[in-house]
């Protein structure tokens, strides 16, 4: 993980597509049943997407806004010339004053999510994954109402990640 | 023959355009009855031409040497050389259907020897007859190149004697001689016993000369010598030789030699303008010619646009009635049945109109094959003229994207590719040294990405050498020595101006422009391009691209500090008005424009981003003179004219249009996004769509 944020570290000042890469040394053991994720930081929460669902994370350029967005979806940028809506998962969003980073994600929407803070990737064993309980107020790292953009999540440490759902989150 | 699916369609497609407009031009040429127009002749000269190079590109060598033959008779035609009857055209229509009906079949390999060699005699025939129709006699005569006066100068025996030197198979060749005055006799009697021991002096007649002292003749001598013999024989007189008959005769007869009949002479030319022709066409051999060679139509692009845009248009007239119907159905006391009918009906409606404008997207796709076929050929080319080997393997001809993308990277796909073969690749020697195979191999492939396609062109040579084009940008000033740069940054670092990747500078490439310009095309069509090398291995690029692209001439105005494009198409007028002629408070404001009132709303405002503020605040449009005046862009919604009201006019300009992806797509009133200087987007708005959806603010 150390790794992976020294990588980050260097890639950033230039603004490159960062290609993610298994960095964890346990990801290495029992390959066949861990899938790694990359775990990011935003709104003080953490979350998880696979990496297989990734393109890589940039510098968030300038975000343009976009009238009447759908619901998530704080505006569009471009990332090396594509189009790329930025999602921010979460509402409780601050006027941030540091360069945040955007997740690319892969497939048609073009999607792009927005992170305070890249933590890394790590393995994670399937069986580790509990599913999200329905809720009617509010989301929770354990519970979420239907339509929200993850359907589990896991425990790392203290905390309950969600593992984005990036099927979901596409049809916000 | 074509294997290729994809491109034996493309090849149909564009051939079938050429003979449709061949057919045509000769059905033009035959109904109009000696008096033939020169344009019409000209260009089906052009259109055979055409489809001769067509077909050589795909190695169609048959279709290719008919066309040859044709073009030849076109071309005979045009300069005048040969007239134009009525046989004449009629045979030409015949030859023309003949020739549409074996294309197809060329291409797809299931024409037999024996149709192409009836067509390759119909055209002989032509040739032939056409020259006995076009002489004033019935002889050979008309098929030398003789001037009239030179040919009224013949005696009936010279005349007898030339068409028995044809019909004998000999040839004829005019040798320009100038003799001193002084020693004519002698020099004279000299040659022609010179010219009757080798073959048969026809006649002498006179010709002009440079010198007064020299008297000057053009021999007619026919005999069964070759141009090079008849040369070295009149070589010690400077005897200037060239052969009398013309190039079509002479491929006319070597045709009909071969197919075993006897050369037309004087008598026998009646039949072969009538019955010959019959006997060499085989019956149903035209009407093969009226089943469609490939099943598309052409359209231009701009009618596809239009179309477009007729659609885009009706979706937003059905978006206006399902605004109204919902209004209607709060006010009305229909049963929950019908309302769910009514708004099932609209949302269907809705969608079968972006499916519609989707399907009008794709008319507008054509294949890569076209340009990957050429670049793949010309790669080749360029190879074997640097003295090297190279295989270039070719995948995804297939793959479709938006015929604008596809005319704009070609250059960029063969500037690659020139620069893989001449500095990529090594020399046959080179490799072996490096325990290579001596043929380095180019793949060339295109893949779909999802809503991008992937052109993704590998050589197996030398790569790039890092150290070396980091070495070169410290030198060029683009990167100071203290900076350290990813593998990949460094090779981006080529794209740079001024910068290259080879060590010398060749005449092809490697002079450090071009790649810049590459990155610069593939960039502004929405595309971007990776770089990827292992050195003395390989060298990949990966030109990212969009599939489908709109471009339109945008105005660029400034509203809530952001940036916004406008399609012109959208706009009616620019005007600056005082801001005291703007009546009413916010959201309901008017203004007087082409003498009525009309509603005027702000930009800001209706994209709910800066609310409905004073008009008279933060303008900075200022008109001729001096005075704060309002920048409104009259456009309009449905059926009514509408003034937004934005902060500045910015600059008219082409822009390419962006998709917002599958997500993007689902924000109304935003037909995409441009790229501006300075990494800001923006939006590219699609007025009567935002307009019609705030419809009940206006």
């Amino acid at each position: 993980m150390a790794g992976t944020n020294k990588k980050t570290k260097t890639n950033s000042r230039l603004g490159m597509v960062l290609p993610l890469e298994l960095a964890s040394a346990d990801s290495e053991k029992d390959k066949a049943e861990v899938i790694s994720v990359l775990m990011f930081e935003v709104g003080g929460a953490a979350y998880a997407i696979g990496v297989e669902q990734t393109e890589g994370v940039v510098d968030c350029p300038r975000i343009t806004p976009l009238p009447s967005p759908p619901e998530a979806v704080a505006g569009l940028t471009s990332v090396r010339g594509r189009m790329t809506v930025v999602m921010e998962l979460g509402s409780n969003s601050v006027e941030q004053t540091v360069k945040r980073r955007l997740i690319l994600v892969k497939g048609d929407a073009q999607l792009g999510l927005l992170a305070d803070r890249i933590e890394g990737v790590v393995g994670l064993e399937p069986k580790k994954l509990r599913p999200l309980e329905k809720s009617k107020e509010g989301v929770t790292a354990q519970r979420a109402p239907l339509g929200w953009p993850a359907k589990s999540y896991f425990k790392r440490g203290k905390r309950s990640v969600p593992l984005i759902d990036v099927e979901r989150l596409a049809e916000t | 023959m074509i294997d290729d699916k994809a491109l034996l369609k493309d090849y149909l497609s564009e051939a079938e355009e050429l003979l449709d407009s061949l057919l045509a031009d000769l059905d033009s040429l035959a109904s109009s009855r000696g008096a033939a127009d020169t344009n019409v002749i000209n260009r089906a000269f052009r259109t055979v031409h055409s489809l001769k190079g067509l077909s050589g590109m795909m190695g169609l060598a048959e279709v290719q040497s008919l066309a040859h033959d044709f073009e030849d008779i076109l071309d005979d035609l045009r300069l005048g050389q040969l007239a134009l009857n009525e046989q004449t055209s009629v045979a030409l229509q015949e030859a023309g259907a003949g020739l549409a009906a074996l294309v197809g079949g060329a291409a797809r390999a299931s024409t037999s020897e024996n149709d192409f060699d009836r067509l390759r005699q119909l055209l002989a025939a032509i040739a032939t007859k056409s020259r006995e129709r076009g002489s004033k006699d019935d002889s050979a005569l008309g098929s030398l190149n003789l001037s009239e006066r030179e040919r009224a100068l013949l005696t009936e025996y010279e005349q007898h004697r030339i068409n028995e030197n044809v019909r004998a198979g000999r040839s004829l060749y005019a040798i320009n001689v100038a003799f001193e005055v002084d020693k004519l006799d002698k020099s004279y009697r000299a040659l022609s016993s010179k010219l009757d021991e080798a073959g048969e002096l026809v006649t002498t007649l006179p010709d002009k000369t440079t010198a007064a002292s020299l008297v000057g003749f053009k021999m007619v001598f026919a005999a069964a010598l070759k141009e090079g013999d008849v040369k070295r024989l009149v070589e010690p007189w400077d005897g200037r030789v060239s052969r009398l008959e013309r190039s079509t005769w002479r491929k006319a007869r070597a045709a009909l030699r071969a197919a075993g009949r006897r050369m037309p002479g004087r008598g026998s030319s009646a039949k072969i303008a009538g019955t010959e022709l019959d006997a060499v066409l085989p019956p149903g051999f035209a009407q093969e010619a009226l089943q469609p060679l490939s099943p598309s139509v052409r359209v231009e692009t701009s009618q596809i646009d239009e179309l477009s845009g007729l659609a885009h248009e009706l979706s937003i007239g059905v978006q206006r009635l399902t605004a109204m119907a919902e209004n209607s159905l709060e006010a009305s006391n229909l049963g929950a049945r019908e309302r769910f009918d009514l708004r099932f009906g609209a949302r269907q409606i809705q969608r079968e109109f972006l499916e519609l404008e989707e399907r009008l997207v794709e008319l507008r796709m054509v294949s890569l094959a076209q340009i990957f076929t050429r670049a793949a050929r010309l790669a080749g080319r360029l190879a074997r003229e640097l003295g090297k080997s190279v295989t270039v393997e070719v995948a995804g001809r297939e793959t479709q994207l938006d015929k604008v993308i596809v005319d704009r990277i070609a250059d960029s796909i063969y500037h690659i590719l020139r620069n893989a073969v001449d500095h990529g690749l090594e020399t046959p020697a080179e490799r072996r040294l490096a325990g290579k195979p001596p043929r380095g191999k180019i793949k060339l492939e295109a893949r779909l990405e999802g809503t991008r396609a992937v052109i993704v062109i590998t050589d197996d040579g030398r790569g790039i050498d890092r150290d070396e084009v980091r070495r070169q940008a410290i030198e060029a000033g683009v990167l100071v020595p203290e900076e350290e740069l990813s593998e990949e940054e460094t090779l981006r670092l080529i794209l740079r101006p001024g910068l290259s990747t080879a060590g010398q500078i060749s005449r092809l490439s490697g002079r450090g422009v071009g790649l810049d310009a590459v990155e610069r095309t593939i960039y502004e069509l929405g595309g971007d391009v990776r770089i990827s090398s292992e050195k003395g291995k390989w060298t990949t690029f990966d030109l990212a691209l969009p599939t489908t692209l709109v471009m339109i001439s945008a105005l660029i105005v400034r509203s809530s500090g952001w940036r916004y494009a406008i399609n012109v198409a959208q706009i009616i007028e620019l005007v600056y008005v005082s801001p005291e002629k703007i009546l009413g408070q916010d959201g309901k404001r008017s203004v007087e424009w082409r003498g009525s009132m009309i509603p005027l709303v702000e930009l800001g405002y209706v994209l709910g981003l800066g609310g409905a503020r004073r008009l008279d605040q933060q303008r900075r449009a200022v008109a001729g003179n001096g005075s704060m005046k309002v920048p409104l862009l009259i456009t309009y919604a449905a059926d009514r004219n509408v003034a937004l009201a934005v902060e500045q006019f910015d600059e008219q300009r082409e822009i390419v249009v962006k998709s917002l992806g599958s997500l993007g797509r689902k924000v109304k009133g935003v037909a995409g996004a441009v790229d501006l200087e300075g990494g800001d987007v923006a939006l590219v708005l699609d007025i009567p769509s935002l307009l019609v959806l705030r419809s009940t603010r206006l």
